[in-house]
């Protein structure tokens, strides 16, 4: 038997997909826009529904944003 | 070269239609990398140093998920990682819109480089069998009662009578690996010889497929 939310994620949440080029793209300004504390979802609302799909683009933004944070604490 | 300043920032002259206004230290980096002989092969070099302290950071924030076979691989992994990342920026530096900063712009192509190399040294060696479906592994449910446990047998059985009958065996394969035996989809481009952004597309497909099958047997699934 398999947990609801499991097959929620097999399946994914978008109808339409912005697509890892295009995610990968713009990924250096959704990072910096997350860095200085802006929701991506209202100004990239099209990357948002992606890397909540699709789970290396979101650990690549994660690292990117990982990164900036970083260097904002002088690391 | 010469430059002009606007509203703080400085730009280019000869190649900034394309550019938003920069950061000075973005123009610097760009003027750097296009100078000749020395300049640009010190630029080269500082950049190249950033790449690898990048790959290394990264790879460190990963390192509790990677497997030892992989850790006592991450110099040379981060040291290849820098290398395709700088020839990736040098390939596509007129790219460079400046709606970031340049070394955001840049470290992307580094973090992009070592956490492909991360996952996919991670399956060395390990096989993706595309005609082991793998449902058998899904986890056990949460459900706590009869009523739930009946919901979710339904449901499975639903989606696997519709992953036989309505993908194409390329959409089948795709899903099966990704979604059911969560094979990273860098993994999967490498086994299948195609990219990213080619097998995410039909992992894509296949989940919107799957998604109106259900819907049309009554079982919709929102998430």
């Amino acid at each position: 038997m398999t947990d609801p939310e499991r097959v929620h994620d097999m399946l994914g949440h978008s109808a339409s997909d912005y697509g890892c080029d295009a995610c990968f793209e713009v990924m250096d300004e959704v990072a910096e826009a997350q860095a200085a504390g802006e929701d991506i979802s209202r100004r990239f609302p099209e990357v948002a529904a992606h890397v909540r799909d699709c789970a290396a683009c979101r650990e690549d933004l994660e690292g990117l944003r990982a990164h900036l944070e970083d260097e904002a604490r002088g690391r | 070269m010469v430059r002009q300043r606007r509203s703080g920032t400085w730009n280019v002259a000869g190649r900034s239609a394309s550019l938003a206004t920069l950061d000075l230290a973005s123009d610097d980096w760009l003027r750097r990398l296009r100078a000749v002989d020395a300049e640009r092969d010190d630029a080269l070099a500082e950049l190249h140093q950033l790449l690898v302290r990048v790959a290394h950071a990264e790879a460190r924030r990963r390192r509790s998920a990677l497997p030892d076979a992989v850790v006592a691989d991450l110099d040379d992994l981060c040291l290849q990682a820098a290398d395709d990342a700088l020839v990736s920026i040098t390939a596509k530096l007129d790219e460079f819109a400046g709606r970031s900063r340049f070394t955001t712009w840049a470290i992307k192509f580094a973090i992009f480089e070592i956490s492909t190399r991360l996952r996919r040294h991670a399956w060395l060696g390990r096989t993706v069998q595309l005609e082991d479906d793998g449902w058998s592994r899904l986890p056990d449910a949460s459900a706590t009662t009869g009523q739930q446990r009946a919901e979710q047998h339904e449901l499975l059985a639903e989606l696997r009578r519709a992953v036989d009958e309505v993908l194409t065996p390329r959409q089948r394969d795709v899903f099966v690996a990704a979604a059911v035996q969560e094979v990273p989809i860098d993994v999967l481009a490498e086994r299948l010889g195609s990219k990213r952004g080619a097998v995410y597309k039909t992992l894509h497909d296949a989940r919107r497929k799957l998604r109106g099958a259900l819907a049309d047997a009554g079982m919709e699934v929102t998430g």
